[in-house]
């Protein structure tokens, strides 16, 4: 609280606070944690069920052992294309959304500033991101359990430590969409745009599936651009690298909000 | 129908920013395809070869065109473009403007939704073209035949995508919401597109799947008759047209609004 604010006046902006956070944790957040364990379930049955054929091409392409190392794959892969849709969606109700509907002017004659009414809107969306990345993550251990027992590849460390560098990257690519989503000013534009942000962390796994010449001679590219493959390649050390990558992800994710704020204050939309 | 309002609509869908970004999303993917094809490795080549009956680079081509390039970024354009239809309208307090005019909500429905149709068609169309003219010299085989047998048949899963979340949109309510779960159905949907191709024992359910019916041509390479194109097309015509039935009857109560 700084000196010059009164009492109540701290406990109004708390309250604003609150009531925002509690708009971010509900039927969507709902609707996104059952859409992500449906999809966790559906892998669990569809993997096993798989030809060679099949299996053989992804353990090959992305060196991969066993069933539990693809069940990962597919888990990692389906945790972060739910985080980070729900959180595209949701994004745009931060101003973009308001803006179209014209009750921007009206929200912001709230007695907050305009830099806080934004972070108060964008920053539990993120938070709602990492309670599902938290929850979706907790399934997939709990799914995969049985298979792990037998995997020479993956580890449950390894399961909870890739969860949470799949919900990092999430939550930073989301981030960084805001941004664009402000300066875009249109609510379905700006989900083009981020969805476009969503997808291309994953482009570097379609390379390695059909070019993997572009790949040799080069790990460290292999191993940052071919996600959510390079999470259950790479077990053995995800649980001493998760959590540097999930602060540095943490810091991207604050920079790329306070820009996203600026670049709101800037456009001066009221 | 008014054809001055169908016209103005197709204008207006054409023109939009979404649209736009979609063309040169679409073109992107196929000015890019041909480097992700240039050196396949021989286990790709030996899976295309079991699921598609022809191991040949023109089939990976059509494969990697279907399910890489052409699904994910139709499912985001036709989510983009019709995702919040009618919703979006009432938001913004137009609607009671708009159904001044004479035109009913399940019309307006309708009008929208052949905008965001056209929208979509046409940027889809000049990728395919577009793609004929820089991977056609490119690939070994390429049938232009088959390439665009293929297009006419995904022309009707790709406008699935406009068509369901455009429904989904008036029958939802909100337009969050909405968004949200078109996107996900519909991901969901083109993720297992190609269930049926890699599981032959799922191949008869796939079918219950548009965007499964959209990549048939592929199951037909060898020995691709009319039927072949023309049964998947009608179907997906059929689902199409439905979907916008359901649509516009829950477009109904939007005349209350």
């Amino acid at each position: 609280m700084s000196p010059a604010m009164s009492t109540p006046a701290f406990f109004a902006r708390r309250t604003y606070w609150w009531l925002e956070a509690r708009r971010a944790f509900g039927p969507r957040t709902a609707f996104a944690l059952a859409v992500g364990v449906a999809l966790l379930a559906a892998t669990q049955a569809a993997i096993p069920a798989l030809p060679p054929t099949a299996t053989g091409l992804l353990e090959r392409a992305f060196e991969l052992r066993g069933t539990a190392s693809l069940l990962l794959l597919n888990d990692h892969l389906a945790l972060y294309v739910t985080l980070a849709l729900f959180a595209q969606v949701e994004l745009a109700r931060v101003v973009v959304g308001p803006m179209e509907e014209r009750q921007l002017a009206l929200l912001l004659s709230k007695p907050v500033g305009v830099t806080e009414f934004f972070v108060a809107r964008a920053a539990p969306v993120l938070a709602a991101q990492v309670a599902l990345g938290a929850a979706l993550t907790l399934g997939e251990r709990l799914l995969v359990a049985d298979a792990l027992a037998t995997s020479t590849q993956v580890t449950a460390a390894g399961v909870v430590a890739g969860g949470a560098i799949a919900t990092a990257l999430a939550v930073a690519v989301s981030a960084l969409s805001l941004a664009l989503q402000v300066l875009v000013g249109e609510r379905e534009l700006g989900l083009l745009v981020g969805v476009v942000f969503t997808f291309a962390p994953l482009l570097g796994s379609a390379v390695l599936v059909y070019r993997p010449d572009v790949y040799e001679g080069r790990p460290w590219a292999r191993l940052l651009t071919t996600f959510p493959a390079s999470l259950c390649a790479h077990d053995a050390s995800l649980a001493a690298a998760a959590p540097w990558l999930v602060l540095g992800a943490a810091g991207l994710s604050a920079l790329a909000l306070a820009l996203a704020a600026r670049a709101f204050v800037a456009r001066d939309l009221v | 129908m008014s054809r001055a309002l169908v016209a103005a609509e197709l204008r207006r869908s054409l023109r939009s920013r979404s649209a736009a970004l979609g063309a040169i999303l679409l073109a992107y993917a196929a000015l890019a395809l041909p480097f992700l094809l240039a050196r396949p490795p021989a286990h790709v080549r030996a899976a295309a070869a079991s699921w598609f009956g022809a191991g040949d680079a023109f089939a990976l081509f059509l494969y990697l065109w279907t399910d890489v390039a052409m699904n994910k970024t139709v499912v985001v354009l036709g989510v983009a473009l019709a995702g919040s239809t009618l919703v979006r309208e009432r938001d913004a307090r137009e609607l009671p403007l708009l159904l001044s005019k004479p035109v009913t909500a399940p019309r307006l429905f309708a009008v929208r939704v052949a905008g965001a149709c056209a929208a979509l068609a046409v940027p889809y169309v000049g990728a395919h073209l577009l793609a004929l003219a820089v991977a056609a010299p490119k690939v070994a085989g390429f049938r232009p035949g088959a390439f665009l047998a293929s297009m006419l048949v995904h022309l009707g899963a790709a406008l699935f995508a406009v068509t369901f979340s455009a429904t989904v949109s008036v029958v939802v309510g909100r337009r969050g919401l909405a968004l949200l779960a078109s996107l996900l159905c519909l991901l969901t949907l083109v993720g297992a597109a190609f269930a049926g191709f890699y599981n032959p024992a799922w191949a008869r359910w796939s079918w219950l799947n548009p965007f499964a019916l959209g990549a048939q041509v592929l199951a037909h390479l060898g020995d691709l008759r009319a039927a072949h194109v023309a049964v998947p097309a009608a179907a997906l015509a059929a689902i199409n047209l439905a979907t916008v039935a359901v649509g516009a009857r829950a477009a109904r109560r939007f005349e209350e609004a």
